[in-house]
């Protein structure tokens, strides 16, 4: 049954304002007085800072305040307290900041920190994850004296600042029952999020407090971290939300938040930084490199027995959400199947570059890459059909997960179908060579990806003296549709015209608590805790309605919208009219509060990460796809997509479809594209000239979308999330397509011409 | 944010070049280089001469051959029927420079200027055989545009001189041309490769004048001239363009980077110069 307006297409409460212009991104944000920051960087990977002379840049005209690592030791952190506002005594990567200016311009900002002079002494780089392990040179002289916060579980003398161990069955004895084994190595480079708005930050801080003006998608995790950092309380720390940019996880984070704050704290008078896009691809944050040693097993007939992966993330120089990609990533590592005997043994590393951070996913396209992989070359060896293999494996209701979850609401199996439809998938052979000689094939891929848990949200919402309704809730819209989804979903229960409700902008000073816009959390708990505060509005109205009509309160129903009473059918009420009837004039206002929180049904994983439940709830879908190779160019072109993903129920089908699309074509890009390229710790493809993301005419193929509907239990009206799992099976469905086109089991992201050209020398 | 820096603006050729050679200043044609590497901090000038103002250098003839001052925009080329009909290699480099922004901003004068071993318009101006009109405070010169280039981002212009004008050969009947340009991606991308090509056809379909220019494969823009002087008399078969692949291997010099291998440019070289010279010989035969 349905009720309206879920599964509505209504447009976008956001378009407007952001195709004309009007909406306010962080840069369009300015405050009076405010002075603008310019930072000075570090030229060098790892290395030694023998001195700062920071005194010319003081003497020029117009300069009110100068910082470096010296005059500024806050530390601060997410999950390990490690990272300095500006580098102390070493440089830890290229692009970190050393200096910071703040001025009455921009260009005086600048010229500022031109005339800083830093003395440094080069220090052994730690370029790789092999690097970290060796312990070549260390990053971090003492991981264990840092503060941890929880979540992270740094190893003493190492390079390695976080572990994961997941075990589920026996492993050696589930080898011993495989009939064929396949091995294979998987490495992800690093890529970034290419926000269309950079890292932008105004703040207007003294000792007291501070007052944020961010593109945040955190921005009570924010000011927390800015409250635990500069010694605020946190009543005391106002983070106000500007529009966001695109987020895709980089503005998690704080980032350019602490040196605002510093530099305002030190100039008395609000200051504004930005990156330009050079220094968003030095200094912001990135998807770390990963590499896998993945080791699987399968009977002759089919079923999976056994896997065992060995993963090791590379963080760069500080914590940052490393160990949260671990956590979330391990539990997704083994992808959607039924594995009796799976071993995860996982680690995250630091080196000497630009710090990792989330990235659409939390580490599930890696992982995706990785375990799909396995799945195409065990299918290969078996000689089986990769759907069929996969469909034989897949987890369905009442299965056994690797987490050790007795799983429910599984829609893998239909959303693998449907992906291979999308692509014509069974009519088609694994690769084929066209008339004009190019080589063409087709491949798969699937996820399953954990939302945070536990976590919790509350919503208010205030019903205004015109019978409009506003929404006050924290998630911040990243494009994802949160500010249409949760009105449509406040509107289900409230039974008025979806038009009349609108989400308030997101500050920490009014806007009632949220964890975090990420790991698709958003319209699953948010949703839940609207319906609450919706069903209390409904019971705070109807005393009104007694009053009013002077009947019984006891007689008033509500259905579907209409207040009537069961005493007198003449009298009805439509919530669209509230307003107009007056029965609010001069009563107490009418406003309610929902909250959710998932705690209770959480059962906390133990040391091997096994759990009744270890998250609120599931996302699983696949991806198909047909790409054709220039043998002759290595040019990957892509044919056609099918994408299938259970969805659990869709309240905006045409967000959930957007969302997808979105994911298709930046999954291309880290799939064919995307890499950040260091040579000697200088990061030489800084820019977007060099580092390649598609354009539009890149993502002219065809696309066929299906969105499966297997309601969750504890979602509202069945929700689960669609924000990141488009991109997870998108880049492992075209890397396994070139394969197979290719003859030759690709084994890195992204899939280059060049790689494709000399395959196998 | 640009740095602070003095603009000049001049309204003469000869008031360019003056200032030129007094300020030491850089000339700025549309500025889709010089801006963007002042904005990213890279480059810094003290002062900047816009050339914007001169007349002089505007605008286009095609009366005898392509005559076209250095100011002239990739867009303008990009829509003119005429330079998509007769210069088609030329018209194939100016559409694929940037995005459209790019090019109705930017300039091929700027472009030759610029002087990057990727430039788009460059190849196709060596193989039509185009001659540079350099303007300086002691007079006019003429270059080949072949002589133009002395190593990457430098070139032959002296203390005080500019482009003024090029001037390209009108193609001869029975000619077709070409440009390939490599990229990452399909739009907005800097030729990881590009091959140029210009043949003219005899009547019995063998070639009489090949020219063939290769882009980021070397330091500067190339003519690939021992394919050049192998082709002619050939009619291109297999066993020619198998030759061909070969000669023009043995003249480009890539080198290795990041962006890509010195072997992975050759291999693009080789067949990228294969399938540019028969789609130049398909439109000498009036077949595309």
């Amino acid at each position: 049954m349905s009720i309206y307006p879920i599964g509505e297409c209504l447009p976008r409460k956001d378009g407007r304002a952001k195709v004309t212009g009007k909406s306010k991104f962080g840069a369009d944000w300015n405050v009076t007085g405010q002075l603008y920051a310019a930072v000075l960087h570090s030229p060098h990977g790892h290395a030694k800072i023998l001195s700062v002379d920071v005194s010319e840049a003081k003497k020029l005209p117009g300069v009110r305040a100068v910082l470096c690592g010296a005059c500024c030791e806050v530390l601060y952190g997410h999950m390990l307290v490690d990272q300095p506002i500006f580098a102390v005594n070493k440089v830890r990567y290229y692009g970190e900041p050393v200096a910071a200016v703040a001025a009455d311009d921009l260009r005086t900002a600048k010229e500022a920190v031109r005339l800083i002079k830093v003395e440094y002494e080069p220090l052994p780089l730690v370029d790789s994850i092999d690097d970290a392990l060796s312990k070549k040179a260390m990053v971090h002289d003492d991981l264990m004296a840092y503060q941890a916060l929880g979540g992270v579980s740094p190893v003493a003398g190492t390079n390695i600042v976080d572990t994961y161990t997941l075990k589920h069955g026996d492993i050696d004895e589930g080898f011993k029952q495989a009939d064929v084994v396949v091995e294979n190595e998987f490495y992800c480079a690093m890529g970034q999020h290419t926000p269309l708005e950079t890292h932008v930050a105004i703040a207007d801080a003294d000792e007291h407090g501070c007052h944020v003006y961010t593109p945040a998608q955190s921005p009570f995790m924010i000011r927390g971290v800015l409250a635990k950092a500069f010694g605020y309380r946190v009543d005391r720390v106002r983070v106000t939300c500007t529009e966001i940019g695109g987020g895709f996880g980089c503005k998690v984070e704080a980032r350019l938040e602490p040196i605002a704050i510093a530099l305002s704290r030190a100039a008395r008078k609000p200051v504004k930084i930005e990156n330009d896009r050079g220094e968003e691809f030095e200094s912001a944050l990135c998807r770390g490199p990963v590499r896998f040693r993945m080791k699987t097993g399968a009977t002759k007939d089919g079923k999976l027995v056994a896997q065992h992966m060995l993963i090791h993330w590379d963080t760069g120089a500080y914590t940052t959400f490393g160990p949260r990609i671990n956590f979330n990533a391990g539990f997704g590592a083994n992808g959607p199947y039924h594995i009796p005997n799976a071993f995860v043994d996982s680690y995250v590393v630091m080196t000497n570059k630009t710090l990792a951070t989330a990235y659409r996913g939390f580490g599930i396209t890696e992982v995706a890459c990785a375990h799909e992989t396995q799945m195409e070359a065990l299918a290969e060896k078996l000689g089986m059909d990769s759907l069929e293999f996969r469909l034989k494996n897949v987890l369905r209701d009442g299965m056994e997960s690797v987490t050790g979850e007795i799983v429910t609401s599984m829609g893998g199996a239909e959303c693998l179908e449907k992906a291979a439809e999308g692509i014509g998938w069974k009519d088609k052979p694994r690769r084929w060579v066209t008339e004009d000689g190019k080589l063409r094939g087709k491949g798969l891929a699937c996820y399953m990806k954990l939302t945070g848990t536990p976590s919790t949200t509350s919503a208010m919402l205030r019903v205004n003296d015109d019978g409009t309704v506003t929404l006050l809730e924290g998630s911040r819209e990243l494009g994802q549709g949160v500010e249409t989804a949760l009105p449509q979903i406040a509107a289900s229960v409230l039974g008025m015209n979806p038009e009349r409700i609108l989400m308030s902008p997101v500050d920490t000073a009014f806007t009632p608590y949220d964890k975090t816009t990420t790991a698709s959390r958003s319209t699953f708990h948010g949703g839940n805790a609207v319906m609450l505060a919706a069903k209390e509005i409904i019971e705070k109205l109807k005393p009104l309605v007694a009053k009013k009509w002077k009947v019984d309160l006891a007689s008033i129903v509500f259905k579907d919208g209409v207040f009537t009473s069961k005493n007198n059918n003449t009298l009805t009420l439509h919530m669209d009219d509230i307003g107009k009837s007056g029965i609010m004039k001069e009563e107490p206002p009418v406003l309610a509060t929902g909250t959710y929180g998932t705690k209770a049904l959480w059962d906390a994983p133990d040391k091997y990460h096994q759990s009744k439940r270890p998250a609120a709830f599931w996302m699983i879908g696949a991806q198909a796809a047909e790409v054709e190779i220039d043998p002759k160019t290595g040019t990957t072109k892509i044919i056609r997509m099918g994408a299938a993903h259970d969805v659990g129920k869709a309240i905006n089908p045409d967000s959930c479809r957007q969302q997808i699309e979105g994911s298709l074509v930046m999954g291309v890009g880290n799939a064919i594209m995307e890499e950040m390229i260091y040579q000697d710790g200088v990061l030489v493809n800084g820019n977007l000239v060099d580092y390649k993301i598609p354009t539009s005419m890149d993502a002219d193929f065809e696309m066929n979308i299906a969105l499966v509907e297997k309601p969750d239990p504890e979602g509202p009206h069945g929700v689960k999330g669609i924000g990141e799992p488009g991109l997870a099976p998108t880049a492992p469905s075209i890397i396994n397509a070139i394969s197979a086109a290719c003859e030759h089991r690709f084994t890195t992201m992204p899939v280059k011409p060049e790689d494709v050209l000399f395959r196998g020398e | 944010m640009l740095p602070a820096f003095e603009l000049l603006t001049p309204t003469t050729i000869a008031e360019a070049c003056k200032m030129k050679l007094e300020t030491k200043g850089k000339l700025l044609a549309g500025g889709t280089d010089i801006l963007v590497g002042m904005h990213g901090g890279k480059e810094r000038y003290e002062t900047l001469i816009d050339l914007k103002g001169i007349e002089e250098l505007k605008g286009f003839d095609t009366k005898d051959g392509l005559d076209f001052g250095a100011l002239t925009p990739h867009r303008e080329f990009e829509q003119s029927a005429l330079i998509k009909e007769r210069y088609t290699a030329l018209y194939e480099g100016c559409s694929q420079v940037g995005s459209s922004q790019i090019r109705i901003r930017g300039t091929v004068g700027g472009n030759i200027c610029n002087a990057a071993p990727s430039a788009d318009s460059i190849g196709p101006l060596l193989v039509f055989g185009a001659t540079c009109v350099i303007a300086g405070a002691d007079g006019r010169r003429e270059v080949p545009l072949s002589e133009f280039f002395t190593g990457p981002k430098k070139t032959v212009l002296g203390e005080s001189e500019l482009l003024e004008r090029v001037l390209v050969p009108s193609p001869v009947n029975g000619s077709g041309s070409a440009y390939t340009k490599y990229t990452r991606r399909r739009a907005m991308d800097l030729a990881l490769l590009g091959v140029s090509c210009y043949v003219v056809l005899d009547a019995k379909g063998k070639i009489e004048v090949a020219r063939i220019a290769l882009t980021t494969a070397a330091p500067t823009p190339i003519r690939a001239t021992n394919a050049e002087e192998f082709l002619v008399g050939k009619t291109l078969d297999d066993a020619v363009l198998g030759e061909i692949s070969e000669l023009v291997a043995k003249q480009a010099k890539p080198r290795s980077s990041w962006r890509s291998s010195a072997e992975f440019r050759i291999e693009l070289v080789k067949e990228l110069t294969v399938r540019t010279l028969r789609l130049a010989e398909e439109r000498a035969k009036g077949e595309a």
